[in-house]
């Protein structure tokens, strides 16, 4: 008896021994596998983590263009560029501001050597940040919250989100501009081109004139490795000294007496000047007529009527002032292409007097069957359109000498105003024209700079023709209801048959 | 195994658990398919992503009965006593949840016919969220099946995948809680103001790591993380060995 109680008492002891064997290989063994899975999973993620990551987006998005890496490339080994983002870095990126621009950082740094880093420091946690990247302050980068600020060798530059995206600035979606182009690289890419290379010239943009908007223009001069300032309308207006280019775009009204007087010095002097008008309801009485006596002095007149084209192979939509335009072939080496796209242009002349020593030619043409007509606040025509004939909507002049005078004068905007760059976007042929002249303007002094094209957004957009009202409508009962019902039925009918097994 | 993945799958149909299954699908799916649609554009990657999100109600109501409804009936004495390791117990039943999600799935496969058929795009890009989206399915499934396997209860399988599930969709609110609760703490220990802050920080990028949610948000940009899917795998292979080891528990703790 007491010999089975003593096997028994082994057999249990044995027992429980191989038990607490198991049982202490299976919790080792499921420690072990998550210590394996942790540090398998983080040196992945650590040493092949970006290399592993492809950009599958349509229009190439999430990476950096072979010009980039080009440029990146030509820098030194040593070259240290710091992006920094002045906030958390955001979590989830999808539908924000960052969507296409976090992802693309990323590929910076993947394809940049070491030359690139990105970081994310919130100034309300790190306020030592500002100081450290903006010691005297003046960016304000307190304010800036949201922001990217790319520093190198001390110098910075701030590039806003809003300043990565072309917007369609006619159509308002939700409260907001619909995006309708990626400029993330364009900005990014240039800014750093920029705080690597130096600014080669500086251009004034005039403001206070009630002008259309330019940002833009900033933008692309400044991609050209341009310095853009702006030049206040005032009453003590001066055109500063180290003025290279002055562009005045968009004017609604007339510039004043004392500018008049600037700028003719400005240009008797040599200086280069880029003036875009045109003819809308805004300024139709309007006649510019100091800026008319400014570029007189260049020979050419901007006249007080709009071009109407007649020629239905030039108008676009049915539209008479909404056309193509021909590059004149003394220019055809501007732009890829001749044909370019102007709408509600003034009408640009050629005049003899007063200026011998100053050469106007054409720059843009309208077919040989368009007219200029005078219209009232109305809209509505009151002289002129019986004349047909070929007319200017643009022209460029050049005084003789070493270093002479140079304008260019366009008839319409859309070659600098913001709603149509906006609208159309940087890679728009009229940009590229808008650059040649710019380049024109500046000769040697800057560089061909960076040729980055904005990316076109994803596009997801259904036939419209097709997705009309009834088809959601159909899409909402096919797939929300009869199958989903269906479904339920089956269930049902399968409990019923089968409840009883 | 084949066996087993054959019982199991078809005893989805032989139940209202299928097509339940399959209808609030077809449902969420179709509402998200609508609502895009209705707006005149629709991008499938988003759809896919956004269902992610319904992981947590669809895993519960699929793997629930996997173990647990074996173990209340004592039918699961078979996986001991028959000639099939346990290792193929538990592929067969993933195996059969996983291939419902397919058919599920299949919701998602005439939207995108429908959508190229109204003049949409599905890109490269799409298809890469498809991808992801099985992947995250496997590692739910098997989270699913492990709290199916700890208990006799169908119920309570359901609540414990439910709420594993949904910890991993707040992983990120979760590690900014811990961070914040680091950093006070450090703070309140009399550590330095930047080092505690630096410690939090560091603690809530831990934690955020282990976001799968996050890991694969970028992939409806067209982003494909190779690093995201050996994450996915490795976290769904882990529940398939606790799996196995809460099996094999009964086998020794019975000896």
């Amino acid at each position: 008896m007491i010999m089975s109680t003593n096997n028994a008492k082994q057999q249990k002891k044995s027992s429980d021994s191989r038990a607490d064997k198991l049982k202490f290989y299976s919790i080792g063994s499921v420690v072990l596998l998550i210590g394996i899975i942790l540090l398998v999973n983080v040196l992945f993620d650590g040493i092949f983590g970006k290399a592993l990551t492809f950009d599958f987006s349509d229009s190439g998005q999430n990476s950096v263009s072979q010009d980039s890496i080009n440029y990146i490339n030509t820098l030194p080994a040593d070259a240290k560029i710091r992006v920094v983002g002045l906030f958390d870095k955001p979590e989830q990126v999808s539908d924000t501001q960052y969507q296409y621009i976090v992802p693309l950082l990323d590929d910076y740094v993947k394809n940049s050597n070491g030359r690139i880093s990105v970081e994310y420091i919130n100034p309300v946690t790190h306020p030592t940040i500002i100081t450290q990247l903006d010691p005297s302050n003046s960016h304000d980068l307190a304010s800036k919250n949201g922001c990217y600020v790319i520093e190198y060798n001390g110098k910075i530059k701030v590039v806003s989100p809003i300043d990565c995206y072309s917007y369609d600035e006619q159509y308002l979606y939700q409260g907001m501009y619909y995006v309708i182009g990626n400029n993330t690289e364009f900005t990014f890419t240039n800014a750093m081109y920029v705080l690597t290379q130096g600014y080669s010239c500086k251009a004034y943009v005039v403001t206070g004139l009630e002008e259309e908007g330019v940002e833009y223009i900033t933008k692309i001069m400044d991609s050209m490795s341009i310095e853009v300032a702006e030049l206040q309308v005032s009453d003590n207006f001066v055109i500063p000294e180290d003025c290279d280019i002055l562009v005045l775009a968009g004017p609604n009204t007339d510039i004043t007496e004392k500018m008049y007087v600037a700028m003719t010095d400005y240009i008797s002097n040599g200086g280069k000047m880029l003036i875009s008008v045109n003819y809308s309801l805004k300024n139709v009485g309007e006649n510019y007529v100091r800026l008319n006596k400014l570029t007189n002095q260049m020979n050419i007149s901007i006249e007080p009527s709009l071009i109407s084209e007649n020629d239905p192979g030039y108008q676009r939509g049915g539209y008479t002032v909404d056309s193509v335009v021909t590059v004149a072939d003394e220019f055809s080496s501007y732009s890829s292409i001749r044909l370019l796209h102007s709408t509600y242009a003034r009408s640009i002349k050629a005049i003899s007097n007063p200026n011998s020593g100053a050469k106007a030619s054409p720059l843009l043409l309208t077919s040989n069957n368009a007219s200029a007509v005078i219209v009232d606040q109305n809209g509505n025509a009151v002289a002129g359109s019986d004349v047909t004939g070929q007319f200017n909507v643009a022209m460029y002049a050049a005084n003789e000498g070493a270093d002479p005078a140079k304008m260019f004068v366009f008839g319409t905007l859309n070659f600098t105003a913001d709603d149509y760059i906006g609208a159309y976007g940087l890679n728009d042929s009229n940009v590229d024209f808008f650059r040649s002249c710019i380049r024109e303007l500046a000769s040697s002094k800057t560089s061909n700079g960076l040729n980055i094209m904005t990316k076109s957004v994803d596009n997801y957009s259904l036939d419209k023709n097709m997705s009309t009202t009834s088809a959601a409508t159909a899409m909402l009962v096919i797939f929300m209801i009869v199958i989903p019902v269906l479904l339920i039925a089956l269930a049902v009918i399968v409990y019923t048959k089968r409840k009883n097994l | 195994m084949y066996a087993i993945f054959k019982r199991e799958f078809l005893s989805y149909f032989r139940s209202p658990v299928g097509y339940v299954a399959i209808a609030i699908f077809s449902f969420l799916s179709g509402f998200i398919f609508y609502a895009q649609f209705s707006d005149g554009a629709v991008n499938i990657g988003s759809e896919v992503i956004a269902l992610r999100s319904f992981f947590v109600v669809i895993v519960p109501i699929i793997t629930m009965g996997l173990l647990s409804e074996d173990k209340k009936r004592g039918t699961d004495i078979l996986y001991y006593t028959t000639p099939v390791s346990l290792f193929n117990v538990v592929v067969g039943k993933v195996l059969a949840a996983f291939t419902l999600y397919v058919v599920m799935f299949l919701n998602v496969i005439i939207h995108i016919f429908v959508t190229i058929g109204f003049g949409g795009t599905f890109g490269i890009g799409s298809f890469g969220t498809i991808v992801v989206f099985f992947f995250m399915a496997f590692m739910f499934i098997s989270i699913g099946l492990f709290a199916s396997a700890i208990t006799d209860s169908q119920i309570i399988s359901a609540i414990v995948s439910f709420i594993i599930i949904l910890f991993t969709q707040l992983i990120s609110q979760f590690a900014g809680y811990i961070g914040t609760a680091v950093n006070s703490i450090a703070s309140s220990l009399g550590i330095k103001e930047g080092l505690a802050s630096s410690m939090g920080i560091a603690i809530k990028n831990a934690v955020a790591w282990l976001d799968p949610f996050a890991k694969t948000q970028d992939f409806r940009l067209g982003i494909f993380s190779v690093s995201a899917l050996v994450f996915l795998v490795s976290v769904g292979v882990l529940f398939l060995y606790l799996t196995f080891r809460v099996l094999e528990k009964k086998r020794w703790s019975q000896s």
